[in-house]
């Protein structure tokens, strides 16, 4: 297998490659058992995506969700401080326990935050194999060209699994009879409500971690950190107007994925230097 | 002074408003340093030892602590309250640190070994550093030159500056400029929502560029004859390019793709409402980082007058050719903006 042509299947497979790649791939695949059992593979991770079954809840299961919502923050507030005792310093790698937990290195590439962003390299496309469930939701959304706003959040859109916790597995939407639904079909408003409430989720319990902890920063930090989640509020804005316009592009649901990680991952290092300061 | 027989787990140097000691070291120990306010400036010299000279309060005292191949530089203060130290500390050119603060500036010089510092309000700058080059502050600028190895550098409110390294570099600002300059390396990944990108170095067969900004300009230098696929990306901005290109668009609108050459590194650029522009030539490129060094904000200022020798066409008008070098126009067209160039 040639990583060369294996690296741009995803891409191949979303047809978002110029035509002479394309065609040159097409080639390749003639010949290359290793890359057409990745792109089958692919392949079955969208269809599964594209195709993964609702169901509604045999009851409400809201207020155990809101539960587990809420249950991070005493998760993320321990990591912190475990964090800072088993490494004395802050640029000590730290694995990625939740969203919410502040990291000590925050690097990140735009497609490893919560693996969902289409366009896969062969690790990643093996991350979505062994999570699929996980991605489905924001696979549909950016597979299918659908809208960031959900038709509803909070208590019309459940999942089973914790909300705060985007490396663990397998979320499963349900929504509940007569809600949630749009023209464009519940599933897809699922999967993106899903995401979205999770990606709400993770900001309202970083921001309450920092409002908490805000009195241990410096006046001129609080104003600089402000200042700068003020211009990224404001990126986010013109990127939920820019996909709004146009939700089918790619592009501008990548860019604003890529605006909503860095307003996490600020938050997150906010959290953490005031964790640290305490 | 240098104290061989140091005690392996604390030395207590009891201050009265200055320290002066010095430890040996063995090869491949680790230096941690945190200091929550004040300067830490660390310089190499060829001694397998730690010199280190704190300017503190009389009511402080520093520690240093060894274990498992760490020296730890530690200060305590009688009431616990964290205080003000200047530090200077002389370490061995292998040794790799681990700095942090919170109002504290950071400069690392000489180093060849691992560098990770991290401060809230001070700036970072770190002259050489090897293997990893983590270096992050919240308000202040930070800078990196001469570094031989992985680059992460970040700051939030501030400008990043990477220049004359080898190595993979990752590097990201929300309101600050990043700037990445001379710098060798076959992966660069470079983001920033408010500020301006500027890049100039090879492009590396096989390697991947990738610049990111929301609201900022993006300059990249290209190399006389360059091979490398470019992807451009805009949703409110434009793109211009000091030489004739053709544009080739992919199934997805806001998006432009074109092969300079054998295509053989990529070049992904996105200014979501800024402009981008391609470069060639060093006097160009110089004048632009002079720019942005200077000005800030307002990098491309002259973009109206550079879109006007770019030549744009669409793949129906014709399709590229990979080896195709850039192809002169006689008759240039007058370019559009990216977003017109969208399909149906």
């Amino acid at each position: 297998m040639n990583d060369r042509f294996a690296d741009r299947l995803s891409e191949y497979l979303d047809h978002d490659l110029p035509e002479r790649e394309q065609r040159e791939i097409e080639a390749h695949l003639l010949t290359c058992v290793g890359c057409r059992e990745t792109l089958a593979g692919l392949t079955a991770v969208v269809e599964r995506a594209r195709s993964a079954t609702l169901t509604p809840p045999a009851r409400d299961l809201w207020p155990a969700i809101a539960a587990r919502i809420a249950a991070p923050a005493v998760d993320a507030a321990a990591t912190a401080v475990a964090g800072r005792v088993e490494t004395g310093s802050s640029l000590a790698p730290q694995p990625d326990r939740a969203a919410a937990t502040p990291p000590r290195s925050r690097r990140s590439s735009p497609s490893s935050w919560f693996g969902w962003r289409f366009t896969l390299t062969l690790p990643q496309a093996a991350a979505v194999a062994a999570t699929l469930m996980v991605v489905a939701g924001a696979s549909v959304w950016m597979a299918l060209g659908r809208g960031l706003i959900p038709a509803t959040r909070g208590p019309a859109i459940t999942a089973s699994r914790d909300l705060a916790s985007p490396n663990l597995a397998s979320p499963t939407a349900v929504i509940p009879p007569g809600t949630g639904e749009t023209s464009s079909g519940p599933r897809n408003d699922a999967a993106v409500a899903i995401f979205d409430t999770r990606y709400d989720a993770t900001v309202a319990e970083l921001q309450r971690l920092l409002a908490a902890d805000r009195g241990r920063l410096a006046p001129r930090t609080i104003q600089v950190l402000e200042r700068n989640l003020a211009t990224i509020d404001r990126a986010l804005a013109d990127a939920r107007r820019a996909v709004e316009t146009d939700p089918s592009s790619v592009y501008l649901r990548n860019h604003l994925a890529s605006v909503m990680k860095r307003k996490v991952d600020l938050l997150r290092t906010a959290t953490m230097i005031a964790s640290d300061q305490g | 002074m240098v104290n061989p027989l140091a005690p392996l787990v604390l030395t207590v140097l009891v201050g009265s408003g200055a320290t002066d000691t010095t430890v040996a070291v063995k090869a491949g120990t680790r230096l941690e340093l945190d200091c929550f306010s004040g300067d830490i400036q660390v310089r190499a010299w060829p001694r397998d030892a730690v010199r280190v000279l704190a300017s503190h309060s009389s009511r402080s005292w520093v520690v240093l602590k060894r274990s498992q191949g760490r020296l730890v530089v530690d200060v305590q203060s009688r009431h616990g309250i964290p205080s003000t130290v200047d530090y200077q500390i002389m370490v061995p050119v292998w040794m790799a640190l681990e700095l942090g603060g919170v109002s504290t500036d950071i400069s690392v010089e000489g180093v060849k070994g691992q560098v990770k510092a991290s401060t809230v309000s001070g700036s970072i700058g770190v002259r050489g550093g090897g293997d990893l080059i983590a270096v992050e502050s919240v308000e202040g600028g930070v800078q990196v030159i001469g570094a031989r190895g992985r680059v992460e550098a970040s700051s939030i409110n501030d400008d990043v500056e990477i220049v004359d390294s080898s190595g993979d570099i990752s590097a990201e600002s929300v309101e600050g400029n990043v700037l990445i300059d001379g710098v060798d390396a076959r992966s660069v990944e470079v983001s920033s929502v408010n500020g301006n990108l500027y890049f100039n170095g090879p492009l590396q067969r096989g390697g991947v560029y990738t610049f990111s900004t929301h609201e900022g300009d993006i300059i990249v230098g290209v190399p006389e004859h360059p091979n490398v696929t470019v992807t451009v990306a805009t949703f409110d901005g434009d793109f211009s390019s000091s030489f004739p290109i053709k544009l080739v668009q992919t199934g997805h609108r806001k998006r432009q793709n074109f092969v300079l050459g054998s295509g053989a590194a990529r070049l992904e650029i996105d200014a979501f409402q800024g402009r981008i522009r391609l470069e060639k030539g060093s006097a160009a490129l110089k004048a632009a980082l002079l720019r942005l060094k200077a000005g800030q904000k307002g990098l491309l200022e002259e973009a109206r007058h550079w879109r006007k020798e770019v030549k744009w066409k669409s793949k129906h008008d014709e399709a590229p050719d990979p080896k195709a070098t850039p192809d002169p126009d006689p008759n240039p067209e007058e370019p559009e903006e990216l977003e017109n160039q969208e399909t149906p």
